[in-house]
């Protein structure tokens, strides 16, 4: 699904956010990427968005060189790719159906459709009869569900979730990691960028440290410190 | 069609969500619009009257007293071969005494003959605005005495189309540029707004196109508003000037002769140039302003 293949990324500052780093998160997988500020957490989602670059080395991307994907060929790629923010990044002046079928407009579903799938999101979510609030009227935790149905809207293979319990006190992370664990069940390939050491030891899946830019552990069913 | 109608909604929306914006935008190319188009209106009617103009403007030479009828042709040759005249007329010295008799007191008249007269061509220029380098031309002809024209008149009626022309000119890309500044800077700020979404949309697979066309559509809201309010005003403030003048405008601005281009002729000419304009300039200023600011 995805390969680092030797990958590195000197930024223009000269910052070397990445240093040959070599990774393969397998379709279907559940992985953790963990290390502290600074890291290349943020590079390596940036890296398999393409909003930038690899310096040196390959990416591939569910088999597609990101070298080879040219401007025109982004948005498509995209669209294979869902992502969850600690911010969330809903729309305040829409309501909670409303910016999930924004997620399918842009990418061309037809009104009928989109009638027919937000519904559906909301239940998977749990937030169905929630479908009218606005993001203001909603908690940390439903407005981060609605995020997380606007992430799959489109049927990604693979959901990035960049420290998506970054907001979130400890019971509403672990509501909001096991509705992640349980699309990555239902077969999406699923990273989740994360300090949270809770988290990660509660879920006991693969973890991934980076450490200036170094891949310095990689572990099955790891924990965060060990 | 469901699309269509949702970016519809969303473009109405956010222009209503930048209220003071739009509508600065919105004045700035009706007023645009407005100035540009009164000026206009004007050339309209100077071109479409510019043959009574010419008409007006006549050019009289006298061949020196005494001449004979081999110099006068020789000189009404040289006027032809020249090619800017349209209208000659020629007038010999008896004809001129008749006219002096009627004028004045016949009896002195009498006594001093026709032979003092001097007989005159009148010309009428293809263009005049080259009347100076005609008369310049027309006093190097042997047997020419004098060139008479109303200079005042000539070189007022040439000098007030070349600076409309002029200042229609320069108004028009002046006011051009600020409206697509405005228009720009609103789709600017209204980017700047509403990042967030631009942002969203870039990340969850949304083309180029899809990302700007709101945008774009919002630039020609603005433009095409502006048109329309400055067509109708123009239009308005026309029919009024047209009835004023047909009834009683042209006698008290001593331009009997003149017309104006007719009400429906002019109506539509403005609503098609300032549509094809309203829009231009709110499609390229929304392109001017996403330009920059979007990047997949």
């Amino acid at each position: 699904m995805i390969n680092f293949n030797n990958v590195t990324k000197v930024y223009k500052s000269g910052t070397e956010a990445l240093k040959n780093v070599d990774l393969a998160i397998k379709k279907g997988e559940f992985a953790f990427v963990i290390g502290p500020s600074g890291s290349g957490k943020s590079t390596i989602i940036k890296l398999i968005m393409k909003e930038e670059e690899p310096t040196g080395g390959e990416l591939y991307v569910n088999g597609v060189d990101t070298r080879d994907v040219d401007r025109y060929e982004v948005p498509g790629f995209r669209k294979k790719i869902g992502v969850v923010f600690q911010d969330y990044k809903l729309l305040q002046n829409k309501t909670a159906y409303q910016n999930i079928a924004f997620a399918l407009r842009v990418t061309k579903t037809n009104g009928r459709q989109i009638r027919k799938m937000v519904p559906q999101l909301l239940a998977v979510v749990g937030l169905l009869d929630k479908a009218n609030d606005c993001p203001d009227e909603l908690s940390g935790g439903e407005q981060q569900r609605v995020a997380i149905a606007r992430a799959i809207a489109n049927n990604p293979d693979l959901l990035i979730a960049d420290e998506p319990t970054g907001n979130l006190d400890p019971k509403t992370s672990l509501e909001i990691m096991n509705l992640i664990y349980k699309i990555n069940q239902m077969g999406t390939t699923v990273l989740v960028a994360t300090h949270d050491k809770t988290i990660v030891d509660t879920f006991k899946q693969r973890v991934i440290v980076l450490d200036e830019g170094i891949v310095t552990r990689d572990v099955p069913e790891g924990r965060y410190g060990v | 069609m469901g699309y269509k109608m949702y970016i519809f909604g969303e473009v109405i929306t956010n222009l209503n969500r930048n209220r003071v914006l739009t509508i600065t935008s919105i004045i700035t190319v009706f007023i645009m619009l407005l100035l540009v188009g009164v000026f206009g209106v004007f050339l309209l009617n100077i071109s479409y009257n510019s043959e009574y103009m010419d008409n007006m403007l006549e050019i009289r030479i006298f061949i020196t007293p005494g001449s004979d009828e081999y110099r006068e042709n020789f000189v009404k040759e040289a006027l032809v071969e020249d090619g800017s005249i349209k209208y000659l007329e020629f007038e010999s010295n008896e004809q001129a005494f008749e006219k002096a008799k009627e004028m004045f007191d016949s009896q002195v008249l009498e006594d001093l003959g026709p032979n003092f007269l001097p007989a005159s061509y009148t010309v009428r220029l293809k263009d005049s605005i080259n009347v100076k380098d005609f008369v310049a031309f027309v006093e190097s002809i042997p047997d020419v005495y004098q060139v008479d024209y109303h200079s005042g008149s000539f070189d007022f009626a040439v000098s007030l189309t070349s600076w409309i022309n002029l200042i229609s000119g320069v108004l028009a890309i002046l006011l051009g540029i600020l409206s697509l500044f405005l228009i720009s800077n609103t789709v600017r700020l209204a980017m700047a707004s509403r990042n967030e979404e631009v942002i969203i949309m870039k990340y969850i697979g949304a083309t180029e196109g899809r990302i700007k066309l709101p945008f774009i559509l919002e630039g020609t809201v603005i433009g095409f508003t502006g048109a329309i309010g400055a067509s109708l005003l123009i239009s308005y403030l026309y029919n009024r000037v047209f009835e004023w003048f047909s009834t009683q405008g042209a006698e008290e601005l001593f331009l009997a002769g003149l017309k104006l281009v007719s009400v429906k002729y002019t109506v539509l000419m403005i609503f098609l140039v300032f549509f094809g304009l309203g829009i231009l300039l709110g499609i390229f200023g929304s392109l001017l302003a996403i330009r920059k600011n979007l990047r997949v």
